[in-house]
């Protein structure tokens, strides 16, 4: 049969008379139809709505519970509501006709059958049943792709409006502060010349940290954070990444302490898992105030790398807690910088979704007042997992 | 108004460089800047501590909002001259701020010369305005 999918439709015929099934059976399976078949109206309404068959031929005259009130059943279950019933009647009078399509028939074959009227009328309502079918999937699919653009839409929407306020301050600032220093060279003190350079450098700096935020978490919205893995020393990089943030907790006085245990050989990303520790060590400095301690450790329990840091600075309220827990692009927590730096509330998004396209995660334990620890973990043996 | 002759000026926003580039721009037009706030609480407390001339307000702040610490200021102050800073251009939010009571607005992104022009012009209107009340009140 042509456009007929071999796996595809099930047809069920509803019949007393065993002489008609077997007719019909013989007519339809050469056409590629299963074919299922009752000898009632009770016991078609009993397997209907388990065995989903694409298309129904019921027989009016049934003992029992009749043809016509059999379809009325059929529509008004949710099951079995959209089945096409096709009616097989002797009668041809126009009443049963119309009685037919009144309680939800799409059609009707005659007995004596016609064997070629028969395969024409099921084939042409199988395949409008396919076609709809057909529809009926490419909808979803559709409802589907618009809910991901939609998706893609709300999260552009919001870098636009981090754009539109986060960058656009910086930058008007830069622009006025270029401006004072452009004019007459007499009216700002070489202090003032000095600190409205810091400034724009500063702004600059915090601007292209936001950039680059930003990037990164478009690239893990679009699934395509893919990692370079390579065998390489965690507890080396740890050291690197301690050392390259000594220089900030300097400024700070805040002292490193750091108990960092020998982990063996392991694939991960190493600009990505330099770019969680950098995150974790710099928040852990940032918020934590002047002449603070910081403690990094790391080891390997349960076939994982854990590393954490653990600093002396506000804590963490419940309510920011919470938020840490669930899917979150953008992190205002309440406490601020200590010193005046500046944070993009990116940065824990990403190093969450690092870890997880790593198999890891990040977790942290956190007391109001009394300071933070974040821990993540690395699997020893990295299974291929992507964001 | 005080009795000396600068405006005394309290400055609203809660990004250091903005007010440090406003500080600037203020005091080259010869006003005194008082005072200075990065949140809406602290303006609130300011305000009624050092009872400025001018008051430039971030609109967009965390927590207390520019136009809450408008309406706080305005309940008490109502002749208060009151300047919003904004940093996007929200017609609607912008609208808002001036039924609610402030004088005028400036954008930040605005050159520093026509930021001067703006502040100096809406002071010279509000003096004005207020010496013809005090007059019209002899």
């Amino acid at each position: 049969m042509p456009d007929m999918p071999n796996d595809a439709m099930t047809i069920m015929i509803v019949d007393d008379a065993q002489l008609n099934i077997d007719i019909l059976r013989k007519v339809l399976t050469p056409e590629g139809y299963l074919i299922v078949t009752e000898t009632s109206g009770g016991a078609a309404l009993e397997s209907a709505p388990r065995l989903k068959p694409d298309l129904i031929l019921l027989d009016v005259m049934m003992p029992g519970i009749n043809g016509f009130e059999t379809c009325r059943r059929l529509k008004q279950h949710e099951a079995t509501r959209d089945i096409p019933v096709i009616f097989i009647t002797a009668k041809t009078d126009t009443t049963a006709i119309l009685e037919g399509f009144k309680v939800g028939g799409l059609d009707y074959i005659r007995k004596p059958f016609e064997f070629d009227e028969v395969r024409v009328r099921l084939r042409t309502h199988i395949q409008a049943q396919m076609l709809l079918r057909n529809n009926i999937r490419l909808v979803e699919e559709l409802e589907t792709k618009n809910q991901r653009l939609e998706d893609i839409n709300a999260l552009k929407n919001k870098f636009l409006g981090i754009a539109a306020h986060d960058l656009r301050n910086p930058l008007s600032s830069i622009r006025g502060f270029s401006e004072l220093l452009m004019g007459d060279e007499s009216e700002l003190s070489s202090e003032q010349r000095n600190e409205f350079l810091k400034t724009i450098y500063n702004l600059s700096d915090y601007m292209l940290i936001l950039v680059n935020d930003m990037l990164d978490i478009a690239v893990i919205e679009n699934g395509g954070l893919n990692l370079r893995l390579v065998a390489s020393s965690l507890t080396q990089l740890i050291n690197e990444r301690v050392r390259v943030n000594q220089l900030m907790a300097n400024g700070k006085h805040i002292h490193i302490h750091t108990e960092i245990s020998d982990t063996p050989e392991m694939q991960f990303d190493t600009y990505r898992i330099s770019q969680v520790l950098d995150n974790l060590l710099g928040n852990a400095i940032k918020f934590s105030p002047c002449g603070k301690n910081l403690w990094v450790s790391a080891g390997v329990r349960d076939s994982m790398a854990h590393v954490s840091v653990q600093d002396e600075g506000p804590g963490l309220t419940d309510e920011d807690q919470t938020k840490l827990e669930g899917d979150f692009q953008r992190l205002l927590l309440s406490p601020a910088p200590t010193a005046g730096e500046k944070s993009t509330g990116l940065g824990l998004a990403i190093v969450k979704s690092i870890m997880k396209a790593h198999g890891g995660e990040l977790n942290v334990v956190s007391q109001l007042g009394r300071g933070s620890t974040f821990t993540v973990t690395l699997p020893l043996e990295h299974a291929d997992e992507h964001v | 108004m005080s009795t000396s002759n600068k405006p005394r000026v309290l400055l609203v926003d809660d990004e250091d460089h903005v007010r440090t580039l406003m500080k600037v721009v203020v005091s080259a037009l010869g006003f005194d800047v008082v005072a200075e706030a990065s949140n809406g609480q602290r303006a609130l407390s300011m305000f009624h501590d050092t009872q400025p001339d001018i008051t430039i307000l971030d609109m967009n702040m965390p927590i207390t909002t520019g136009d809450e610490v408008l309406q706080g200021i305005m309940s008490t102050n109502p002749q208060a001259l009151v300047i919003m800073l904004t940093s996007v251009v929200d017609v609607q939010s912008v609208e808002r701020c001036l039924d609610l009571g402030a004088a005028n607005y400036i954008r930040k992104d605005t050159p520093i010369a026509e930021m001067k022009t703006c502040l100096l012009e809406t002071w010279n209107a509000h003096t004005t305005a207020h010496e013809e009340t005090h007059e019209h009140a002899v």
